[in-house]
């Protein structure tokens, strides 16, 4: 799996990269086996990235679709949310291949958005 | 009467007076031990049933094993319940219960006890030394303020215990040979937070602890520090070949290969053989079970590199999921949550409450109600909630009841009185559905036996036995995308088959649609939980995390250990006691023991009116923290053509109105006064239960009789 993201400048980096105010943040939590659901809001990508591990007991509890719109109109990375999108509504995969599938591509485009922002302290 | 099972005394510590006294156990027989013990010896020992604080040194606080503890009944030979008037819930404290596992009840019986007793209140600080039949009330005024391993490493020294795994033959007592061990005493202790606050728990050894109720304060009030215990002697049983070849059936038949754990099979948790449940720990195979007295499911652990050895279930569960805020490592993240879930042992902290708290305390900082700026001073580091530091700094100002640790220390829905926070109730960003303490984790809205068992009791529900089956095994397979090992129809019907005596075989008691929250039903599946859970899990010491097992995979024709004739609840019973009760017979004292609590909360004050939820919980489209942002509440739902399918049911709201209807159906059930939920003479008579009816007359508390 290989996304190509377009090159934002430095600016757009630090920005996409930065915390949003908490009453932006997105609702979220974990599943766990048999605790059951703990809340545990985002407020960015990089918390975004982490939610979406998967180990060996507890998942993701994250309603993709929300996220999609979060990234876009929140953490205003358009292109990155279109991606979110086109995963979340991917049928063919479960909510768990999903939430993988979006792990990956988020740390791809956190990777390169803290490259350009050179934000790797985050 | 035979002894098969029981130690047939109990031991009643009288803090006051600092004395010791053993009572026969016979008289209690008929409530089948643990909380059911329990609660008999309360009903006889507390002077005063309307203490609504278990601070008050009139409180009774008991500790309890059961014919199995000690014995090899697998999943039930090392729990202890606690039970007593607990402390922090709103509007007030129930008597409530806990219990935890380990191997402190099964020393007990070793021992010669049945269950401890606990009065008064000592002057000073105290800790008891039980050796056998001997008992001595020791002073504990160096222990006070010690964390619960300091407590335990320097009680086992006082004893005389070396430090580690190693051990020699010792005397019982250094002054007489009154026997000899290689055995460490098993210690119950409380942390700092005790002392000082409503937040304690009751720690054994590491990772074993009883948090609901707070009985670790009820400790701290009465000045009791620890108590340690060291038996030499044994359990007899009715029948040991039957005890064993019970457990070589489920060995066989009902549990997986430890080596291969198949969570596919989804069997239940007893079908998952050793899986650890501990949340959020560093990611390493280096590990392995460890597992309560006579369990054959370890699902505690040890770590290779000895760090964090036992921190397992509830305190590793409030803390890692703000830790991954910090961290981009899933081992640099599961430390920090297990340092998290250290300290919160070391100090003796109920962690349950801070699964809602902690959410809705963020909030209140990042709206500048609590902070620096706001209106609740705080100065405490809310910005690095996450970080292992902020949770040593947090914990130690509740033990201190230093910054809001003053305020929190009455409990949570206390503080968000004082702090005239009610409309976080209206909202939902305070998590508390029932009785002031947290949501679990399951909502009540769509998990409908938990949220009504909890309303119709004294505490969370924490009974995962339709949860298990009925919510993860779908869950599980619809997350994976995978099918259905068992389809929801054939599921129902494993269920609703082991639902005697009050709803045997039929289905319609696990359908979770909107149109049917509010049934006869849906009631007639409370009661079977409540009365279930009473006496075969809370009194006989069955584990949550096997018991009730419906249906299995591993097994030819599916069926699950519950109510087999292999190894089935009453199985057990039969070959630890010589006594030859039927399942339903063991549901049936569940009932009686479900009708002693409830007497016992309508002596404290309880009224049909104060069971209820929380605001928010009645109101549409309100979400708070949870809900309808996770489309994967999974029950078992029948279409208009009857046909069972597994559908989403989250984003509801329950209605006041037709909740308290459900209400007028569950007493009726129950045959109690629906106008005030009190029980009537009548039932209480046919339960051969007039001693309670006479109490609650004296009281003017008896329901009126339809």
């Amino acid at each position: 799996m290989n996304y190509e993201f377009s090159t934002p400048s430095p600016e757009q980096a630090s920005a996409i990269l930065s915390m949003v105010p908490y009453r932006e943040r997105l609702k979220a939590g974990r599943m766990r086996l048999p605790s059951g659901f703990m809340a545990t809001p985002v407020r960015s990508l990089h918390e975004v990235y982490i939610n979406l591990m998967m180990d060996e007991k507890s998942m993701p509890a994250i309603h993709l679709p929300s996220l999609s719109v979060w990234v876009d109109e929140v953490v205003g990375d358009r292109e990155l949310a279109r991606v979110i999108d086109a995963c979340a509504s991917d049928d063919g995969n479960s909510y768990v291949e999903r939430c993988r599938k979006l792990h990956k591509i988020i740390g791809m485009r956190l990777a390169q958005l803290r490259e350009i922002a050179d934000a790797s302290d985050f | 009467m035979k002894n098969d099972g029981w130690a047939g005394h109990i031991l009643l510590l009288d803090l006051t007076r600092l004395k010791a006294k053993a009572i026969s156990t016979e008289k209690y027989k008929r409530w089948g031990g643990g909380h059911g013990l329990g609660t008999a010896l309360f009903w006889d020992y507390c002077e005063d049933k309307t203490l609504t604080d278990g601070r008050d040194p009139r409180n009774v606080c008991v500790l309890s094993a059961s014919p199995f503890c000690g014995t090899l009944v697998p999943s039930g030979g090392g729990r202890t319940e606690v039970t007593g008037i607990g402390t922090g819930q709103w509007p007030l404290s129930w008597y409530t219960r806990s219990n935890f596992g380990g191997r402190f009840s099964s020393m007990m019986k070793y021992a010669g006890w049945d269950a401890i007793v606990i009065i008064g209140k000592a002057e000073h600080p105290v800790w008891v030394d039980i050796r056998n039949g001997d008992v001595a009330f020791m002073d504990a005024r160096t222990l006070w303020g010690k964390d619960t391993e300091e407590t335990q490493q320097q009680v086992w020294a006082k004893i005389g215990m070396r430090r580690g795994t190693k051990s020699d033959w010792k005397l019982l007592r250094s002054t007489i040979d009154a026997g000899r061990t290689t055995q460490k005493p098993s210690l119950l202790s409380i942390g700092p937070i005790g002392e000082n606050s409503v937040h304690g728990a009751l720690i054994h050894d590491a990772g074993n602890g009883a948090g609901q109720g707070g009985f670790g304060s009820v400790w701290g009030s009465k000045n009791l520090k620890a108590v340690s215990i060291l038996g030499t002697g044994a359990v007899h049983v009715a029948d040991p070949a039957g005890l064993i070849q019970a457990r070589f059936n489920t060995q066989e038949k009902y549990v997986d290969d430890p080596d291969k754990p198949d969570l596919t099979s989804w069997g239940g948790l007893l079908g998952m053989g050793a899986i650890t449940v501990a949340f959020e720990t560093p990611p390493t195979h280096k590990r392995r079970p460890q597992a309560c007295q006579s369990c054959i499911g370890g699902c505690r652990t040890r770590y290779e590199n000895g760090k964090h050895n036992e921190q397992s279930c509830q305190e590793t569960a409030w803390y890692g999921a703000f830790a991954r805020r910090f961290y981009k490592d899933p081992t640099d993240i599961g430390n920090a949550n297990l340092d998290a879930a250290r300290a919160a042992g070391l100090y003796g902290i109920n962690t349950y409450g801070l699964n809602s708290a902690l959410p809705w305390l963020e909030y209140l900082y990042h709206e500048d109600i609590l902070g620096p700026k706001g209106k609740i001073k705080s100065e405490l580091p809310w910005d690095q909630l996450g970080r292992p530091e902020f949770a040593e700094a947090f914990l130690d100002c509740i033990a201190k009841r230093t910054d809001i640790g003053a305020d929190l220390a009455d409990g949570y829905m206390h503080a968000l009185h004082r702090w005239g926070r009610e409309e976080d109730l209206e909202s939902g960003m305070a998590d508390f559905p029932y009785w002031g303490m947290a949501n679990h984790g399951y909502d009540p809205r769509s998990e409908l036996e938990w949220g009504y068992g909890t309303i119709m009791s004294d505490r969370d529900f924490n009974s995962h036995d339709i949860n298990l089956h009925l919510f993860w095994l779908p869950f599980l397979a619809a997350v994976k995308a995978k099918p259905m090992r068992i389809e929801a129809e054939r599921a129902v019907e494993f269920v609703a088959e082991r639902l005697g005596p009050y709803a045997k075989g039929r289905t319609e008691c696990l359908d979770y649609r909107d149109s049917n929250m509010y049934s006869e039903p849906i009631a007639q599946l409370v009661r079977w939980m409540l009365h279930y859970g009473r006496f075969w899990k809370n009194s006989c010491g069955l584990c949550d995390f096997k018991w009730a097992n419906f249906f299995n995979t591993n097994t030819k024709d599916n069926w699950g250990a519950t109510g087999s004739e292999d190894a089935g609840e009453q199985v057990w019973w039969r070959v630890v006691t010589g006594e030859d009760m039927s399942f339903e017979d063991g549901i049936e004292r569940g009932r009686q023991i479900y009708n002693l609590d409830n007497a016992i909360w309508v002596l404290q004050g309880r009224q049909r009116d104060l069971c209820k939820f929380a605001p928010y919980i009645y109101k549409k489209d309100v979400k708070g923290f949870n809900l309808g942002m996770f489309p994967f509440f999974f029950w078992p739902t029948p279409d208009e053509n009857g046909k069972w399918e597994y559908r989403e049911i989250g984003s509801r709201h329950l209605d006041e109105a037709k909740v308290e209807e459900w209400k007028n159906t569950f007493y009726g059930l129950e045959g109690w006064d629906a106008k005030t939920g009190w029980p009537t003479r009548s039932t209480l008579e046919t339960m051969d239960m007039a001693f309670v009816a006479d109490e609650l007359a004296a009281a003017g508390k008896l329901g009126e009789e339809s």
